[in-house]
This record gives structure tokens, C-alpha cells and sequence, in this order.
């Protein structure tokens, strides 16, 4: 709130550009976006036209933190989209303590770090969001020199984070899973295909309320076979996502899984690059035939293109689980390579 | 609902239980009653309510009923205002908002039902199978994000946080006021996006101090503050010289001297030097200036106990 009062250029309310020369409707930054918008119309319908959106963004990421490389944590920082001096930049709001991987190498150990994992996040982003939750439901009132009082209600309108955090900050499964996608019930055999089309959206209260229950089950017993169920239904873990108790993420909108939003430095030097480098082999595979390629053979292809990501700078880890999400043997075969 | 015959249907003229609004058909009142009545108990019509086409009938049953004293009617004038006996909410005399939500008086011949207002149903309802049978539960019917909310805040965690740095020491003075200390403090914090480690602001000081004596090297009395041992020594040897000193000089013109030389150092000696003369009070004064700033943002610390791991 006291950045709000003294930041010298704070724009209040969003609005609507105009359209555009083909008639589709121009969209420049996130102050005119469907999201805010619509946030926007539920906030002073609720609070008064008095009222305006504090739109927050979080992002989450692992840093080092020690200079032997030993240390890792996860710093949350925190924006405001509503501060327009050029200034106002992404601010550190917490830490989170990284959990390791177990000592032990066994199926309860890996288990138990995995709880420990998601349960710390969880409650990190719980204990940082306490006040926001409170403000979020009731607004805050704001006084602007020289102007009349009014309220702020804060919303949560992006979490920028890479693929690992998005699962684990709305606490689903990874990739290996049935439901893989954050936005709709698409089946992992038929996602990318036609018949993937059209699949149901998420329904972000029956997936809530059966994480709370799970949770809530875990807590007095935490046998993994009880949650079965919540794997298998919703490809979900059975925690309880802290975000959801901020005011219209599980209510109004339902903002949970819109809110999501990758990070462009994840996207171009891990994810892009991952993924492309994931479908080569099957790629290359096919493309050369059962023949060697130019550069020798398949292993010897990925190891200069592996090298070649080196020089670029570009650190590239292929995942072991298979993204599963794109038929590209089908497509590749139909083309006839 | 009302008892009705499908005779009394055919000429019959319907009106509001709750104004006095007329209607062809019942389900024109319904619709009517519905819409402009949504609060009211439309499940059964209010005591003593009597239809147009019946009210001719009714009208001796209910002076004889008064006559008698029964206890709906004393109940009413109890509630209403005590100039007359309104027994009913007749289409001339409409109910008031409080009768049509609950008149508060729940008698074991008629139960009251939650909900839509106080219903008052016959007393084998449920036995007939007019009512659901009675299922009395807790429903804790709440939102998600609230549930959500409840859930987090009834872990332990939630009275534990404390802060960070006390208050106290955000309250202090920061010793980087100068333009020059401050972008020293900048450098010396955001070098490399993640800052300096103290070794390296240890390094960059020692660069700031030689460039503001010139480029000569640090004289002896620096180095000797950062060693722990010749400090001592020093602090000895301070020691045994005020000892010593009235016995020899008597006057203490070595004191004026010393205090001299000290001034004619200090002006030699540049901002930082001055602000921070060894490389030791630096790397202190960058840490406590770290502190007074998490001070001030007031930030907290909570202890979590995971799988009992804290």
C-alpha cells in the first residue's frame, strides 16, 4: 500500500483498446486484457465503482544461493501491474526452502521427499498470501493525495513460472499423468489429434474440493493408495493449492489454471529448446530411414547437436518422460519421410 | 395446496395470500405471488387466510372460533398491533414483511421447518409422505477459497511468525547517506545481478580506499587494525604509553600532537576512508545496512515443521 501511495503514475482502472484495421480486437499489455477485464467487472460490481483492481503478478523460480553451487531457493517476487513508472520492477516478496532428493533410495523415501516438497511450497506461499487472502475478499482502502478514498482489491492475475512450478504451485501431476493439461480433461492418447479437440474443461471447484478432501485425508493417513482416486480422476496430488484461498481464483471467474503464464526466458532456453531437441531422435530416425545421417549415426547426430546447443549457450537436458502430447510419427509418416 | 375442488376452480377468483391482487387462475398467482413475493412462505397459505369464493362460509367458522378463544387467534393479536383482531392476511389487510417471513411462535402441533421462512405443516406430513423425513445435519456450506483458507490457517505455522530483524534496528540511521556511499552500496550489492560476496566487497573497498589516497599504498596503521593480534598488541602498547605519559612529558603535549597528526590525516583521508577506515567495517556496515532495510520492509520469518522436519 505505501508503494501504491507514492508511486507517481499508478493507473486505476483497465480499459479496452480498440479494434484493429482487420477487425479483430487490439490487446497491448495486460491492463487491456480479457482477464483483467473481466476481473475488473466482477470487483466493482462486488466493492462499488469505487473500486479497482490491484493486479498482481508472482513469479517463481530456483535460484543459487550460495557461490559453491550447494544451496538452492526459490525466491518469489512479486509485480503490480497497476504502478506504471518505469521504475516499478518485479520486487522479492520470499524465499522457499529447497528440498533435496532423499538419501535413501527407496520408494517411501522418495515419497516422503515429495511430500515434503509440495507441503513446503504450499505453506510458504500460504504464510506469504495470509494478508493478500484478507484483502482479496474485503479490499483495502486507498487515499490518493488529492483525491477521494478508494478500494483496492487485490487479485491475482499471472503466476510466471517454468513448467515444474506451475504443476507443483497448483499441485497437479507432471507430465506423467492421464490429464496432463492444465486447462482441460484431453486424454493423453488423443491430445493433438482431432478427436482431442474439444475435450471439457477443467472444473476448477470439483478439482479443489477433492484436493481438499485429499488433503485433508493425507494429513491423518498418509498411505499414497488413498489417493488413488484423486490421481486417476483429476491427475492431481493431494495438496491443497494455496492460491486458491486468494478471492476469485476458485470463486466468480475461476481464474485458477487461466492465470498461468510461462516465463519467455524458460520458454526460449529450456523449453523450446528441450522439446526440439526431445523429437529428434524419433525424427531423425525416420527422416534418415534406417540409413546414417549426414553427421553419422543417430547417437552421434544427437552428440553434435548437443554440442552445437553448447556453443549457442543453450543448456540442453532432455526430459526421460516422453512429452507423449504430439503424434509425430503418425504425422511424419503421412508426409511421407 | 389450499384444499380446493375443482368446482370451486370453475368460477372461482384467486387472490394473493400476501396483497390485494386478484387472479383468473391459481397459476397466474403462483407466478404472481413467486415473482412478487419471493421471501414469503408460499408453501402453504398464512393462518386464517380464506379464499373470495369461500370467505362467505368461513365467516361463521371464524366468529365462532373467536367466540370460543382459540389460541391462533389470541396468538396474532398478541403480534399485531391490539386495536383489532386481524386474524388473517385477507386480500384487504396484506401482512407485513416480519408475518410473512415468521411470527416466532412454533408450536409442537405445527413444526417449523429452516429455510424458506417458518413452514407449518400437518403433523403426520411426514408419515404421509408429503415431507421428506427430517434428516436433521450439520451443512458447514461455504466457499472453496474460504475452505481453502480455513485449511491454511489452521496449521501451526500461522502463530509463528516472527520477525526477521527487530524493529529496533530499522530505526537506526543508515550510514550509507552520501551519494558516493550510496552507489558504493549499490555496486557492492547488485554487481553481477547477484552482488559481491565479502570477499569481493572486501576487494572492491581496498580498490575505493588506494583510489582515494592517490594510488600509495595503505600505510601500517590500516593493515595492523584488520589483524586481530597487532590490534591487541596496539591496544597494549596504548596502554602502557597513557601510563607512561604524565611521567614523561607532564603536559600531555604528546596527546596534542597525536591529536594533530590525526587531523592532518583525516583531511588527506577521502569520504570512505573516513566513513569506513578498514575493509572489516565496510563488509559490517553493508551487512547491518542489509538488515535495517529487511527491517523496514518488515519481514517475516516463520519456522514450518514438515514431516517432521523442521
Amino acid at each position: 500500500m505505501d508503494l501504491l501511495r507514492n508511486a507517481r503514475h499508478v493507473q486505476v482502472w483497465g480499459e479496452e483498446l480498440g479494434v484493429g484495421p482487420d477487425g479483430t480486437r487490439l490487446r497491448s499489455e495486460m491492463m487491456d486484457s480479457d482477464l483483467f477485464l473481466s476481473e475488473e467487472v466482477v470487483v466493482r460490481r462486488r466493492h462499488g465503482s469505487q473500486s479497482f483492481v490491484l493486479a498482481v503478478q508472482l513469479f517463481i523460480d530456483e535460484a543459487v544461493v550460495s557461490w559453491s553451487g550447494a544451496h538452492y531457493m526459490y525466491p518469489i517476487r512479486a509485480r503490480v501491474l497497476n504502478f506504471r513508472d518505469r521504475s516499478v520492477q518485479w520486487v522479492t516478496v520470499g524465499y522457499v526452502p529447497h528440498v533435496g532428493k532423499p538419501v535413501a533410495r527407496t520408494a517411501a523415501a522418495r515419497r516422503r521427499a515429495s511430500d515434503s516438497r509440495n507441503g513446503v511450497l504450499q505453506r510458504c506461499v500460504a504464510v506469504l498470501l495470509r494478508r493478500f487472502v484478507g484483502a482479496s475478499q474485503d479490499g483495502v482502502a486507498v487515499q490518493f493525495p488529492g483525491q477521494r478514498a478508494l478500494t483496492a482489491v487485490p487479485r491475482l492475475v499471472g503466476l510466471v513460472t517454468d513448467q515444474l512450478a506451475e504443476r507443483s504451485l497448483v499441485c497437479r501431476m507432471g507430465n506423467a499423468c492421464e490429464f496432463f493439461c492444465s486447462h482441460c480433461m484431453v486424454r493423453r492418447d488423443v491430445a493433438g489429434g482431432p478427436s482431442g479437440v474439444g475435450a471439457a474443461a477443467r472444473d476448477v471447484t470439483a478439482v479443489l474440493d477433492a484436493q481438499l478432501q485429499g488433503a485433508i485425508a493425507r494429513d491423518a493417513d498418509p498411505r499414497p493408495s488413498l489417493r488413488n482416486q484423486l490421481r486417476a480422476a483429476h491427475s492431481a496430488l493431494a495438496f491443497v493449492p494455496a492460491v486458491g484461498a486468494v478471492w476469485g481464483i476458485a470463486t466468480d471467474n475461476k481464474r485458477l489454471y487461466d492465470i498461468i503464464s510461462f516465463d519467455l526466458l524458460h520458454v526460449w532456453k529450456l523449453g523450446v529448446v528441450r522439446t526440439v531437441a526431445q523429437r529428434f531422435p524419433s525424427f531423425l530416425s525416420i527422416a534418415c530411414a534406417g540409413q546414417d545421417a549426414r553427421l553419422g549415426p543417430v547417437p552421434t547426430s544427437l552428440e553434435a547437436l548437443n554440442l552445437r546447443a553448447w556453443d549457442m549457450g543453450h543448456l540442453c537436458v532432455p526430459s526421460p518422460t516422453p512429452p507423449g502430447y504430439v503424434l509425430a510419427l503418425s504425422s511424419l509418416s503421412s508426409v511421407g519421410l | 395446496m389450499d384444499g380446493s375442488t375443482e368446482n370451486d376452480d370453475a368460477v372461482a377468483r384467486w387472490s394473493c395470500w400476501f396483497c390485494p391482487r386478484v387472479f383468473a387462475t391459481k397459476a397466474a398467482r403462483k407466478h404472481h405471488m413467486s415473482a412478487r413475493h419471493p421471501h414469503c412462505n408460499r408453501l402453504v397459505p398464512p393462518q386464517g387466510f380464506v379464499e373470495l369464493h369461500r370467505q362467505s362460509s368461513a365467516a361463521e367458522h371464524r366468529g365462532a372460533a373467536v367466540s370460543g378463544g382459540s389460541s391462533v387467534a389470541s396468538n396474532v393479536v398478541g403480534v399485531g398491533t391490539g386495536a383489532a383482531p386481524v386474524t388473517s392476511p385477507t386480500p384487504g389487510n396484506p401482512p407485513g414483511p416480519a408475518g410473512c417471513a415468521e411470527d416466532g411462535h412454533a408450536s409442537p402441533e405445527h413444526p417449523a421447518l429452516g429455510g424458506l421462512g417458518v413452514v407449518r405443516v400437518p403433523v403426520d406430513g411426514y408419515t404421509r409422505g408429503t415431507l421428506p423425513v427430517r434428516r436433521p445435519r450439520t451443512v458447514f456450506q461455504t466457499s472453496t477459497a474460504a475452505r481453502m483458507r480455513a485449511y491454511y490457517e489452521a496449521m501451526p505455522e500461522g502463530s509463528r511468525t516472527k520477525r526477521l530483524v527487530p524493529p529496533s534496528v530499522g530505526d537506526r540511521p543508515s550510514r550509507f547517506n552520501t551519494p558516493l556511499l550510496r552507489q558504493t552500496l549499490k555496486f557492492a550489492l547488485s554487481a553481477g545481478a547477484a552482488g559481491l560476496s565479502e570477499a569481493g566487497q572486501r576487494w572492491y573497498v581496498s580498490v575505493l580506499l588506494l583510489a582515494e589516497r592517490g594510488g600509495v599504498a595503505c600505510p601500517p596503521r590500516d593493515e595492523r587494525r584488520d589483524d586481530g593480534r597487532r590490534r591487541k598488541r596496539n591496544r597494549d602498547a596504548a596502554l602502557v604509553g597513557s601510563a607512561r605519559r604524565p611521567s614523561t612529558s607532564g603536559g600531555g603535549d604528546d596527546a596534542v600532537s597525536a591529536d594533530e597528526g590525526g587531523e592532518a590525516s583525516e583531511h588527506e583521508e577521502g569520504e570512505l576512508a573516513r566513513t569506513f577506515p578498514t575493509k572489516s567495517a565496510f563488509v559490517a556496515a553493508v551487512r547491518e545496512e542489509q538488515r535495517r532495510v529487511l527491517s523496514k520492509l518488515c519481514w517475516d520469518e516463520t519456522p514450518l515443521v514438515v514431516e517432521g522436519v523442521c
